[in-house]
């Protein structure tokens, strides 16, 4: 355990030396990945799978701040599917609008988890993102991560179709755009993978807010408890047994990654760097300011010891010389 | 003369304005009633446009038997469906964003208290510095 923290300061070190290049090398190379991703599911434009466009959209990404990259990937996957079949480019469209006027806009802080669901679910551990949210946020986050789920699935289902959609007649874009939303409304796991999500969440923010030991631990644990149980009842009843193995595992490494994110959580939470700038009637001041690192409280402790013993000596000292 | 203590009250003060004090600074513009208010009013507004995708979505959906039954449909009963559906959408959403940005701006002011105390200390300080120069004083007379 020593030996861990130990790393982890030095990271911290490291970090907080080099946040100005690590910010954006961190936020490229995630933008790359999202862009790989999108591509490999629904690559359907050569436009966009260039390794050109892709390097210039991360670099994009990567200096500005994540809603761009969100909106970015959004507009991504709109063109592939647009070169594949316009009825359902204008589905998803109203879909993405309808989400934003009544769920995102409450919580425009949580874009990304939007996106952050369909891609980790492509990694089979999308469980990682309601663990992660109880832990850092509030349950409001519900909404984003119903969102999250319903994009994963709703390009899922039209992935399935768009290979049908090549050659149609307008008559059959009707068929096409009934049949998409039939599925959506006959696709039972959409609706309880939400629900469990949100049970996760709200799980997880519970046991984290009790006044316990290793709280944040074990509400990882509970969460990820809860993931396997609510998914094992649909996965039985809809008899789906095929994923359960892949669901189990997928949860025990999402908790596995929650528990990793959450020890270098509050130490990078409280390390970066800030630069501002201000001024007074005198100057300009451009200050760098840098948030201490509190290992060395145990030593400040037997300073404090220390000079208390001086103080008190003194004081016998001059109390004697008083006598 | 560089003064330390200011230096480090306005890089607290700066840092604060530059994260989250961006927002609650903003807020403090407006009562708390106001702010709710409005917050209200926008959502008034984004659940009606998502409200009216939702409707163009289903129209769209049940195109075929729209037009082929366009003579003989209840259109009162479709109209009270809808209006139905959508006051009582609107009437949970009010009252989300209700308890929602009351409990936001109760927060955000706490946050401020603590942003106006250090300021509160800043002023002291520059008193301070006043009471030392005897022209800022002078001026302060003047004016």
């Amino acid at each position: 355990m020593m030996a861990l923290l130990e790393f982890r300061e030095r990271l911290r070190a490291i970090y907080q030396k080099y946040q100005l290049f690590i910010d954006p090398a961190v936020k490229f190379l995630v933008a790359l990945f999202v862009f790989t991703m999108i591509n490999r599911a629904i690559g359907y434009d050569a436009r966009f799978t260039n390794i050109l466009v892709v390097l210039l959209l991360s670099a994009v990404s990567a200096f500005t701040p994540s809603a761009v990259l969100v909106l970015l990937a959004m507009a991504v996957s709109i063109a592939h599917i647009y070169s594949v079949t316009k009825i359902l480019t204008f589905l998803i469209a109203v879909v993405f609008l309808v989400l934003y006027c009544l769920f995102l806009h409450f919580t425009p802080r949580y874009g990304y988890v939007v996106l952050a669901i369909p891609i980790l679910y492509t990694l089979h551990i999308p469980y990682v993102v309601p663990i992660v949210l109880g832990l850092i946020a509030t349950p409001i986050t519900i909404l984003p991560a119903a969102c999250g789920v319903f994009v994963y699935y709703l390009f899922a289902i039209i992935k399935e179709e768009a290979v049908t959609a090549v050659s149609t007649s307008l008559d059959d874009t009707l068929l096409l755009y009934t049949r998409v939303i039939d599925k959506i409304m006959d696709n039972k796991q959409l609706f309880m993978s939400i629900i469990i999500f949100a049970l996760i969440i709200v799980v997880v923010y519970a046991v984290r807010k009790l006044k316990i030991e290793y709280a944040f631990e074990i509400a990882v644990g509970a969460g990820a408890v809860a993931c396997i149980l609510g998914f094992l009842i649909v996965d039985l009843r809809l008899d789906i047994s095929k994923q359960i193995a892949t669901m189990i595992l997928g949860t025990i490494g999402s908790a596995a990654i929650a528990i990793v994110i959450q020890f270098f959580r509050r130490a990078l939470d409280y390390t970066a760097v800030e630069n501002v700038q201000f001024e007074d009637d005198d100057y300009y001041y451009y200050v760098k300011a840098v948030p201490k690192i509190n290992v060395s409280m145990p030593q400040m402790r037997v300073k404090r010891i220390n000079a208390q013993k001086v103080s008190d000596t003194v004081k016998a000292d001059s109390t004697e010389n008083q006598d | 003369m560089l003064n330390n203590r200011k230096i480090r009250l306005m890089t607290k003060l700066a840092v604060y304005e530059k994260n989250d004090g961006k927002e609650d600074i903003k807020l403090s513009k407006y009562y708390k009633t106001d702010y709710v208010r409005l917050q209200i009013l926008k959502t008034i507004l984004s659940v009606t446009v998502g409200y009216l995708l939702i409707l163009l979505m289903i129209v769209i959906y049940k195109s075929e038997y729209l037009i082929a039954n366009a003579v003989s449909l209840d259109y009162k009963t479709i109209g009270v469906t809808m209006l139905g559906t959508y006051i009582i959408l609107l009437t949970v959403f009010i009252v989300g964003t209700l308890i929602g940005y009351s409990f936001k701006y109760d927060k955000s002011r706490k946050k401020l208290g603590k942003y106006y105390k250090t300021l509160k200390k800043l002023r002291m300080i520059y008193r301070e510095e006043d009471g030392l120069e005897t022209e800022d004083t002078n001026r302060e007379d003047m004016i």
